[in-house]
């Protein structure tokens, strides 16, 4: 839970300073597949291995996850139908087949409609997600936050003591 | 202050970091190394206490694992002494097992499926003393829904109709002089034929009044008199044509009337007939029911039945059906872990629309599959040891599989070998369960040549106290079960047999020696054949029919006298009134008829002199000038309403 609340704060902390977009769209990208696929699976497995080994916002994409968790499940209806589309299609029939027959790749449950249609729109989608994401990100850095710190409240807080000292030890210790 | 942070981040910022997070493959590594480690030195151990907990939970009882051992690069699992308490004796192993192997496969389990390449099963000895007593869990609370226990229940229960625990008991009461007669005097009133009797009066009562109230609600004679009566004042004029086709018309309309109150009788005289018949089937059941209730009343008064083979099942019959349940019991348990290939029907009902967010799978061809557990091949293998309950035994299980219908083949069990020191021998059994097509089919053989057989209490009351102490078995049993119809043979061989024979009454006493001492083996043959609902089963042995036999030549003439009896007191109590139900019914069922009878003629001559009366107007009228003038009198009447 301590691992979990301090990624959520590196979020946080990420999102409100003028590095990282990067990560932090990765992140917004990699949490709208997680969010949309049905329950943990081998490609959300994989998901995570990415999140660990690429410099991808782990905050980001776990609080995006947790928010698309519902609405996802209103869509469902759409992922059956535009799953059952695609595991019928003629022309995939021999691939879906040695695929149900290969090792490993049955654990990812790609014979189900709404795993196979939120898949497909994930993947399809998530390029989309990444630009998108990343636009928004700078623009509430623009707006947002620049404005923020013009506040009088903010000038205040970053005179005091307290301030300068956690920015002491936030350069410390991270 | 302002400047230092806008410094540290210009800092930050030189130190951009690429997209592979390199610092993360110590971290990787560590977490590699431990799963390593934990695999390598605790897993076995975790996995031993895993086993024993939910095997011990299952069970009821404590169960001991020796040790466990895995191998993850040659996929096996291997597990030494086994040792499962016996519930009831806490201070000795149900079974213990020296050494279980299994070697997996890894190309299914990367698939998800077991699939055990070659397993063995070694040293299992029975009934072995613990070092120290194992711990019970305190008893599960019987659930509802105990679906083993409900079906041999069934069984055992189709079996108690037929047997008699202390028919040689009843036999010696009747020969001592007990009469039938003083307990049928106190005949109850609860007579089942009885009881339907006093139903079907209040029945018929009641369809009495139903059945008038429909016999009112037809045509009464006025309304077919007033039928007439409108025949009557028409007036085919031939020189007035719109009158006279107005006149066809109306005669027309009053037939058509007609016609519908005939139809009327006659469906109702129909409805009538067929609740009539209903009725009548009703009391000709009262027959059956008599002789349930004879049946039944033999059975209270102890008046036993010395036919041959019905003497033989209710003598031998409880020696059957525990045999019987417990096949059945094995059978659903086949059938529960071994389900067969689904019908189309069976299909088409997994078509019913998954619940939401569950999603519908796709099954595509399976070209290289498993399916969820298969054991090809185990060896079953034990020798004779140190324990009172160890044997000699080979045996091998095949193909067992959660999936016949993929592995295509049937399940074989089959063992074979000896007990010496329980002097059991030439004991085999080979049992196939074959749910590999849509109709499953399962067969049991055991043999045993022979074995110690206990005390058979065949008859122990006050009059008589008939039981085989002692004696050497040898059984034959086969069975298959095909499509839910069983089809069992049992053959059971006694022979060194020791009794206990004694009776109160002289010849009693002398029918079962002398019996006893014409037979040095005493054979049980029984047959079962039917669905579990309905089994027939069929016994014979030669103890019953020599016993009969003896029997019969002392007792048939007072038994055939107490059934009389019997027959008698039922007839008495209920023959009159039936006779007055029967005579009830009959004089309702006359009138009926009779009133049924007198409308349809009424309405039927009614019609038929409408008919008459017609014809004869259009004879008078001639068949082609009738023809024209009804055409002229539509005319006129149809210029008649357009000039309206």
């Amino acid at each position: 839970m301590g691992l979990l609340l301090k990624q959520i704060f590196q979020f946080i902390k990420l999102l409100n300073s003028d590095t990282g977009t990067n990560q932090l769209a990765a992140g917004f990208a990699a949490g709208f597949v997680l969010g949309m696929t049905p329950v943990l699976s081998l490609q959300s497995f994989l998901i995570f291995i990415c999140i660990f080994l690429f410099r991808i916002q782990p905050g980001a994409a776990l609080v995006t996850a947790f928010f698309l968790k519902f609405p996802a499940y209103l869509m469902d209806p759409l992922f059956d139908y535009v799953g059952s589309l695609v595991l019928e299609l003629q022309g995939l029939q021999g691939l879906f087949t040695t695929l149900y027959n290969m090792p490993i790749i049955p654990f990812t449950r790609f014979n189900n409609t709404i795993v196979m249609g939120s898949g497909v729109l994930a993947i399809l989608l998530t390029p989309a997600v990444f630009f998108m994401a990343r636009n928004l990100v700078q623009k509430y850095r623009q707006t947002v936050v620049e404005r923020f710190k013009e506040t009088k409240f903010w000038k205040g807080l970053k005179a005091t003591s307290i301030y300068k000292w956690y920015y002491k030890y936030d350069e410390l210790y991270g | 202050m302002d400047k230092e942070p806008t410094q540290a981040s210009d800092k930050k910022r030189k130190k951009t970091k690429g997209p592979i997070r390199f610092e993360a493959i110590i971290p990787v590594t560590v977490i590699v190394l431990l799963i390593f480690f934990y695999f390598r030195f605790f897993f076995d151990a975790h996995l031993k206490k895993g086993i024993e907990w939910g095997a011990t939970y299952v069970h009821g009882a404590e169960v001991n694992v020796g040790s466990v051992r895995t191998d993850f690069l040659a996929p096996s699992f291997t597990m030494r002494n086994i040792q499962i308490t016996d519930k009831n004796q806490p201070e000795r192993n149900l079974f213990q097992v020296g050494r279980v192997h299994f070697g997996l496969l890894w190309d299914a389990l990367l698939r998800a499926k077991v699939v055990v390449e070659d397993a063995a099963i070694e040293d299992i000895r029975a009934l072995t003393p613990r070092s120290r007593p194992g711990r019970l869990r305190p008893p599960r609370p019987s659930t509802e829904g105990d679906g083993l226990k409900e079906v041999q229940d069934q069984v055992l229960a189709q079996a108690k109709e037929d047997y008699n625990d202390n028919l040689l008991g009843d036999v010696a009461a009747l020969l001592g002089g007990v009469d039938p007669r003083d307990q049928l005097k106190n005949l109850e009133d609860n007579l089942k034929t009885n009881v339907r009797i006093k139903e079907l009066e209040v029945e018929l009562k009641a369809k009495q009044q139903a059945w008038e109230e429909r016999i009112q609600a037809l045509p009464q004679g006025e309304e077919i008199k007033a039928l007439g009566d409108r025949l009557k004042t028409l007036n085919f004029n031939l020189n007035n044509p719109s009158e006279f086709a107005k006149s066809v018309q109306q005669a027309d309309t009053i037939i058509k009337e007609a016609d519908q109150k005939v139809r009327l009788v006659t469906d109702t005289g129909r409805d009538l007939q067929e609740d009539i018949n209903t009725y009548n089937q009703a009391i000709q059941d009262l027959d059956k029911m008599i002789q349930q209730d004879l049946k039944d009343l033999q059975a209270r008064l102890n008046i036993p039945n010395i036919d041959g083979g019905d003497f033989t099942k209710r003598l031998f019959m409880n020696m059957i059906a525990d045999k019987l349940a417990s096949v059945r019991k094995y059978a659903e348990v086949a059938q529960e872990y071994m389900p067969a290939k689904k019908s189309d029907a069976d299909s088409a009902k997994e078509l019913v629309p998954p619940p939401r967010g569950e999603g519908r799978n796709y099954q595509f061809p399976i070209t290289k599959g498993y399916p969820t557990f298969w054991l090809k091949k185990a060896r079953i293998q034990s020798e004779v040891s140190q324990s009172e309950y160890s044997g000699n035994i080979e045996g091998e299980i095949t193909n067992l599989t959660t999936h016949p219908p993929v592995v295509g083949k049937p399940a074989i069990f089959q063992m074979a070998g000896d007990f010496p020191r329980q002097q059991i021998h030439g004991f085999s059994t080979r049992i196939v369960i074959d749910h590999t097509t849509e109709t499953p089919k399962q067969s049991l053989d055991l043999k045993i040549a022979s074995y110690p057989v206990g005390s058979q209490r065949i008859s122990d009351s006050e009059d008589v106290r008939f039981i085989i102490n002692q004696s050497t078995g040898e059984l034959n049993l086969s069975s298959i079960l095909e499509n839910q119809e069983l089809q069992l043979n049992l053959n059971n061989n006694f022979k060194d047999l020791q009794y206990n024979l004694e009776a109160k009454n002289k010849i009693v006493n002398e029918i079962l020696n002398n019996v006893v001492a014409g037979i040095p083996i005493i054979t049980v043959n029984a047959r079962v054949t039917g669905s579990w609902q309905k089994l027939n089963m069929h016994l014979n042995s030669n103890l019953g029919d020599e016993l009969s036999k003896g029997i019969r030549r002392e007792l048939e003439a007072k038994i055939r006298q107490a059934q009389a009896q019997v027959r008698q007191a039922i007839e008495e109590k209920v023959g009159g009134e039936k006779a007055k139900l029967t005579q009830e019914f009959n004089k309702i069922k006359s009138q009926i008829d009779n009133a049924l009878g007198r409308k349809k003629s009424e309405v039927e001559s009614a019609q038929q002199s409408a008919k008459n009366q017609l014809e004869a107007e259009k004879q008078k009228a001639g068949g082609g000038q009738l023809k024209e003038l009804e055409e002229q009198g539509k005319e006129l009447l149809k210029n008649i309403r357009f000039g309206r």
